[in-house]
């Protein structure tokens, strides 16, 4: 494996210092694209003529003007349940493929744009995004670019198998229950899920309204941070995002970690596990120099409750379309959601009164600490049709089992981010630094520590 | 409510055609295994939140705290 191509904030400098061009950097990732896609799957559409022309128009403003903004020439992509003005969102389904195409951008999209990036493509997903592995029956799976033979994880598993195979340097992706951090973990590199309400949903399609994020996948955390900052801010358009001041993080990004309070989750995130997946967690918490434990209460029963309403949610929004069209759903996903559209309404308000008292449960934790090191998910990529895997001795069902250690996070909007652990010669696996919400800032710095000290990376999977 | 609950957990396939009925889903019966299943699974989600313990007291006074 490789160090890959430049990342965001090394093209954006090149840029700005005349050392090339957005359409010499295109036309290097369109060309890339082109290489590998028909292998990996990443991408439902490429966006080449697009691209080129924002790639010249960059290149005019930055003759003009000198500056073509924070991201100037970056190819990105995004999740395709992303509004892109001229082109059909399919949120992973044949249903939607007959939609006219969205007017407008999404908020995210646009605000990338506007900072000088290049949309180069929409990428493949779980249908709906209600999955953890981009086996997606209509448009295909997307391979992991590790190994090809194993899912990228999902449901954002384009997004981030484009960013592992040096397609793009950044994509967004959306996570409901783990749907940005799986998959980054599973490919091996950074995948950031911000404070639920942080950024701007708004031109996306919702899974679960009360749990869906908007997310970040990057090479690294400059990278990560550059976007973050680039994404936030209040958007009307979306009632969940916040009118909080945005908190950059790039000015602080390296201000060590000297004076937080840095612990690893015990209990329940220390079972459940491969060794290995373990063993990641306590490589991460030596490098940070954590030594305390603690105890998110009730993290099981805070899955149980996550996946109870998120099926709820999702079962509420598609009800028309289970009624009018099942058959042209993924039937795994038709039959999980037809069953939670039955189920009673009692379930549902059980497991929100439970929520709530799991986020004071957690608040209370975080007294106590600044930071939370749990895994990313129990195992490395399962392979592509595998449905269990065994784990600690016992066979486990791998979908319900990938989300194990993110559903309980992003339950109540904790901000996280997946690092990738550098295991040479073996396959990735992601490490979650969790904070209490608004304060994504402290993992960031937590994070370009352990990107210094070489303890987590991500390299490009080469072919 | 409580008269649903109680119906899923006693016989999960009977309440499954009952309900898809009354909201006008219509299972194939090549499908009618998969979906109880799946219902199947979502009624342990519930029993596994209720827990030993039970479900916390509502706290109707949230929606005005800051």
């Amino acid at each position: 494996m490789s160090r890959g191509p430049p990342g965001a904030a090394a093209i954006a400098a090149a840029l700005r210092d005349g050392r090339t061009t957005a359409q010499a950097v295109v036309a290097q990732a369109l060309e890339t694209i082109t290489a590998l896609d028909p292998a990996l799957n990443c991408f439902t559409a490429t966006l080449a003529d697009e691209a080129r022309a924002a790639a010249r128009r960059t290149d005019a403003a930055i003759a003009d003007k000198g500056d073509g903004g924070a991201l100037a020439g970056v190819p990105f992509a995004v999740k395709n349940l992303f509004d892109i003005e001229g082109l059909t969102t399919l949120a992973g389904s044949r249903l939607y493929a007959s939609n006219p195409a969205a007017e407008r951008d999404a908020t995210a999209v646009a605000r990338l744009r506007a900072a000088g990036a290049v949309l180069v493509g929409a990428l493949n997903m779980d249908e709906f995004a209600f999955g953890f592995t981009t086996e997606n029956p209509h448009y295909g799976p997307t391979r992991n670019p590790h190994d090809r033979q194993r899912s990228a994880g999902g449901s954002s598993g384009g997004a981030a198998a484009s960013v592992a195979a040096g397609m793009v340097p950044l994509a967004l992706g959306s996570d409901t229950n783990g749907s940005v951090r799986v998959p980054a973990a599973l490919c091996g590199v950074f995948g950031f899920k911000p404070t639920y309400g942080r950024l701007s949903r708004a031109g996306t399609v919702a899974l679960a309204p009360s749990f869906d994020h908007v997310g970040i996948f990057a090479g690294s955390v400059g990278d990560i941070a550059l976007a973050f900052d680039v994404l936030q801010g209040s958007d009307a358009r979306d009632p969940a995002c916040t009118g909080r001041q945005p908190w950059p993080s790039l000015p602080v990004l390296d201000d060590g970690i000297e004076g937080l309070r840095i612990a690893v989750a015990d209990g329940y995130f220390a079972t459940g596990a491969v060794d290995e997946a373990l063993d990641a967690v306590a490589h991460v918490a030596e490098a940070l120099g954590a030594t305390s434990r603690v105890r998110l209460p009730e993290a099981e029963r805070a899955r149980a409750a996550a996946m109870l309403i998120t099926a709820c949610e999702a079962a509420a929004l598609h009800l028309d379309v289970l009624r009018a069209n099942p058959d042209a759903l993924d039937a795994r996903i038709r039959d999980r959601l037809t069953a939670a559209a039955l189920a009673p309404a009692g379930w549902v308000h059980d497991a929100q009164r439970f929520r709530r008292a799991y986020r004071d449960g957690v608040t209370a934790l975080f007294s106590q600490v600044d930071l939370v090191l749990a895994p990313t998910t129990p195992f490395p990529a399962p392979g592509l049709g595998q449905d269990t895997i065994e784990v600690a001795g016992c066979e486990v069902a791998v979908l319900p089992a990938l989300g194990r250690f993110t559903a309980p996070v992003s339950f109540i909007g904790l901000p996280a981010l997946s690092v990738p652990v550098r295991r040479p010669g073996k396959l990735p696996l992601g490490v979650q630094i969790i904070a209490r919400p608004w304060h994504e800032a402290l993992i960031l710095r937590a994070a370009r520590v352990l990107e210094d000290k070489g303890t987590v990376g991500a390299t490009v999977a080469t072919p | 409510m409580a008269e649903d609950a109680a119906d899923a957990t006693a016989d999960p396939t009977a309440y499954v055609d009952h309900a898809a009925k009354l909201l006008g889903l219509a299972i194939a019966p090549g499908n009618h295994g998969a979906v109880v299943a799946n219902f199947r699974n979502l009624m342990d989600l519930a029993e596994a939140v209720r827990g030993a313990a039970g479900v916390p007291p509502d706290d109707p006074l949230a929606l005005f705290r800051p």
